[in-house]
């Protein structure tokens, strides 16, 4: 087929292309209202005066990027393109002016951390053993990279030889709502967006990411707020900055902003880099975004309300949102735990015959380019149709736990399409057929589950039941989605993944159905073998296992039990 | 993180590279390999497979914008995926309506045209791509690059899907003309 050709070969166009086109991945918002009354002002700015007004300008409010730029301690170079180096002119804290201590905690930080890392190697990021349990050093160590003594020694030299603090927590918001709600921060996009928090520290600072529109156009940008007085342990380079102009503007919520605009297109985006710079109270503000022109710089500046993003803040109990909150809830009598669950013959059974397919199908990390456990769907079917080894697999396994009832049937239906008998493959999930698929309502797929429309903003996209009772749904949902195995007491279901931490300890958590559940998170994943975080619930008559992918925090682990009615299961 | 420091942990060969690349980009991922095999546990197969990729390829790459490159990568495997599963998944997905559609641009002349090698081809996409003014650009893209469903374009755009529709002929059109002009051959 030619036209596939074209297809194919539009892998290889301009990059700036794609990003350029990159799809805005959530839901759009409607846009705020703006604020009344206040009108939009321009102050230009006399460019070349700026390099010799600048100290004096920034006590009297003006703080461009010549203010933000902290030059390496040692002429720095970094590898943008293979086979070139690219001078470092300096750094930029999110939280510092040039000559702070903040901005000078930051370069020398910086500047230390390049050289350790490109002169050692490790091995392994997770293992945090060397930490002795600390819980504050390994705070340091996750948001900081300090990934050995070494590291983590010098950290703590730098936080105390220029007297800023080190953040200790960070917690990332499974949704703006959740980051509004903890952060006290409000709304601070005018326009259309598709921004997501993608962290929030102890002190307020926090990170946003996405697309804004402005105009015409549809901007990729990062919002971040730094609060000062911390070291700031984000990276942003900068080589250029004798390619800027820059200039004062009041935008339309009548902010007084620095921005500073790259008139040199990137090499590799075609985009000109574009700063604005926003300083409150405690905080700093830094928006990396692009602008074609001035205007459309003025332009993105004008769709955010940095009074309302200045809000909140202070001294955050994260506590409440990544342990106590959790923690909080006293287990009740016979609660079940991942243990509970471990030492049951439902989860022992299909933990082996899963890891015996995995085996049989070359799945496994050292063999296979699949992760193991990801490949398990691909093994979801009825065993009529499966082949004299994996029958082999569910008999040796039955022999075993012979008091089990295995299925001999199953029924799925993805995306609304019902997959007739014998469909299901190993090797993708559907296999070939030229027969006709019917079409399925979620009403239908929630029935065909067995417990009724169980979630309450998640929607139902894939579900496979068996003839014993046991079934397994997928539910569309916040940033990652989850699943839900529903596994009747003294039934076989062969779709649970062996636990990769058996080890790790959870918590009690009363969700907004009102039943309590526990809760596991998924722990350190040592890649290829990805672990998955778990909610577990047990009713008289079954276990329900909900599970979200792994690396999911405690709030987006609450979020999910919150979205299901655990009580349609009883 | 940015991504040259993910780009870093790479060249360390840290796991924490993958977690990264996902928390990041696993989301744009997810979209490019559910637009074209629309299975989720095919697109969850098809995303770690492209995290194995960049771990593979990095180093001795160095991608400068490691957004497209795992973008890249990830449409790259699930097209491939999706040729081997074409025949049971034809109701599936925006690829057997994009390709439909792109028959549009194959030239109606055949014969004595010249055949072009790949690097020729993706160079002339590359300038179609850059004639064609931003909006309707994006338009193309978003349906032939990310195979996103016509509905969906249209409402990310705010504009009507007739409008969409219009855009995507009028480039397709625009494409085969250049291609004949260059009396090109798929």
């Amino acid at each position: 087929m030619k036209q596939q050709r074209i297809l194919d070969m539009l892998e290889h166009i301009d990059e700036r292309y794609i990003l350029e086109a990159a799809p805005v991945l959530r839901a759009r918002r409607s846009a705020g209202p703006r604020k009344a009354g206040r009108t939009l002002l321009i102050a230009a700015v006399i460019v070349s005066l700026f390099a010799a007004l600048c100290a004096v300008a920034y006590a009297a409010g003006w703080f461009g990027l010549a203010q933000r730029i902290t030059q390496p301690v040692e002429p720095t170079s970094v590898s943008l393109i293979i086979g070139e180096d690219t001078p470092v002119e300096g750094y930029i804290s999110m939280n510092g002016i040039a000559g702070s201590p903040e901005a000078q905690a930051h370069g020398e930080w910086v500047a230390f951390r390049d050289e350790y890392v490109s002169q050692h190697s490790f091995s392994n990021h997770n293992d945090l053993s060397w930490l002795g349990g600390d819980e504050l050093m390994e705070s340091y160590y996750m948001i900081y990279g300090a990934y050995d003594q070494t590291m983590l020694d010098k950290l703590l030299e730098i936080s105390e030889k220029y007297n800023v603090r080190l953040h200790s927590q960070m917690y990332a918001p499974p949704t703006d709502a959740k980051f509004y709600k903890v952060s006290g921060c409000e709304p601070f996009v005018l326009s259309d967006n598709s921004l997501s928090p993608m962290y929030l520290y102890e002190d307020g600072s926090y990170k946003f990411e996405g697309y804004v529109t402005a105009g015409e156009q549809e901007q990729v940008l990062s919002f971040i707020r730094g609060r000062k007085g911390v070291l700031d342990p984000s990276l942003t380079t900068v080589y250029d900055s004798g390619d800027y102009e820059e200039w004062q503007y009041i935008n339309a919520s009548g902010d007084e902003l620095n921005l500073a605009r790259n008139t040199v297109p990137s090499q590799a985006t075609g985009d000109c880099g574009l700063f604005i710079f926003y300083e409150k109270g405690d905080y700093i503000f830094t928006v990396s975004a692009s602008a074609d022109s001035k205007e459309q710089a003025e332009l993105l500046a004008d769709q955010f309300d940095f009074d309302a993003a200045a809000k909140g803040g202070g001294d955050l109990d994260l506590d409440s949102v990544l342990k106590v909150e959790a923690a909080q809830a006293k287990p009740k009598e016979g609660l079940m735990t991942m243990a509970d669950w471990l030492a049951t013959d439902e989860y022992k059974a299909s933990a082996e015959f899963y890891t015996l397919v995995c085996e049989y199908a070359g799945t496994l990390p050292e063999n296979s380019s699949y992760v193991k456990g990801t490949s398990l769907f691909s093994y979801k079917n009825s065993f009529a149709v499966a082949d004299d080894n994996i029958l082999s697999f569910r008999d040796r396994v039955a022999e075993e736990y012979p008091d089990l009832v295995f299925p001999i049937n199953s029924t799925a239906v993805i995306g609304n399409q019902i997959i007739p008998d014998g469909d299901m493959s190993y090797g993708g999930g559907v296999a070939i057929s030229e027969r006709e698929r019917e079409s399925c309502t979620d009403e239908e797929m929630y029935e065909l589950f067995g417990a009724g429309k169980f979630c309450n903003e998640g929607s139902i996209f894939r579900v496979i039941a068996y003839d014993n009772g046991a079934a397994f749904c997928d539910i569309s949902a916040f940033r990652s989605g989850y699943g839900v195995h529903y596994i009747p007491k003294g039934a076989f279901y062969p779709l649970i993944q062996p636990v990769v931490n058996p080890e790790l300890e959870g918590w009690a958590y009363e969700s907004a159905c009102g039943e309590q559940v526990y809760i596991v998170p998924s722990g350190p994943n040592n890649y290829p073998v990805l672990s998955y975080c778990s909610i577990i619930y047990e009713t008289n008559r079954a276990y329900v296992i909900a599970y979200a992918p792994g690396g999911a925090d405690a709030g987006y682990l609450q979020m999910v039990a919150d979205d299901i009615d655990f009580t349609m299961f009883e | 993180m940015e991504d040259r420091e993910i780009v870093e942990l790479y060249w360390q060969r840290s796991e924490s590279a993958i977690s990264e690349t996902e928390s990041k980009y696993g989301a744009y991922c997810r979209y490019i390999a559910r637009n074209i095999l629309r299975d989720r546990e095919d697109s969850e197969e098809c995303v770690n497979d492209a995290y194995l990729g960049v771990w593979n390829s990095i180093p001795t790459k160095r991608p400068q914008v490691l957004k497209s490159y795992v973008g890249r990568i990830t449409r790259n495997i699930a097209l491939n995926r999706f040729s081997r599963l074409s025949a049971a998944k034809r109701n599936f997905g925006q690829v057997p309506l994009a390709l439909e559609e792109l028959g549009d641009c194959v030239p109606a002349r055949e014969g004595s045209d010249r055949l072009v090698d790949d690097l020729s081809l993706a160079q002339l996409l590359n300038y179609f791509l850059s004639t064609l003014p931003v909006g309707q650009r994006k338009i193309f893209l978003r349906r032939y690059w990310y195979l996103s469903p016509v509905k969906e374009i249209a409402a990310d755009l705010n504009i009507s899907e007739s409008n969409v529709k219009m855009s995507l002929l009028r480039s397709r059109d625009k494409l085969r003309l250049l291609l004949e002009k260059e009396g090109i051959s798929l």
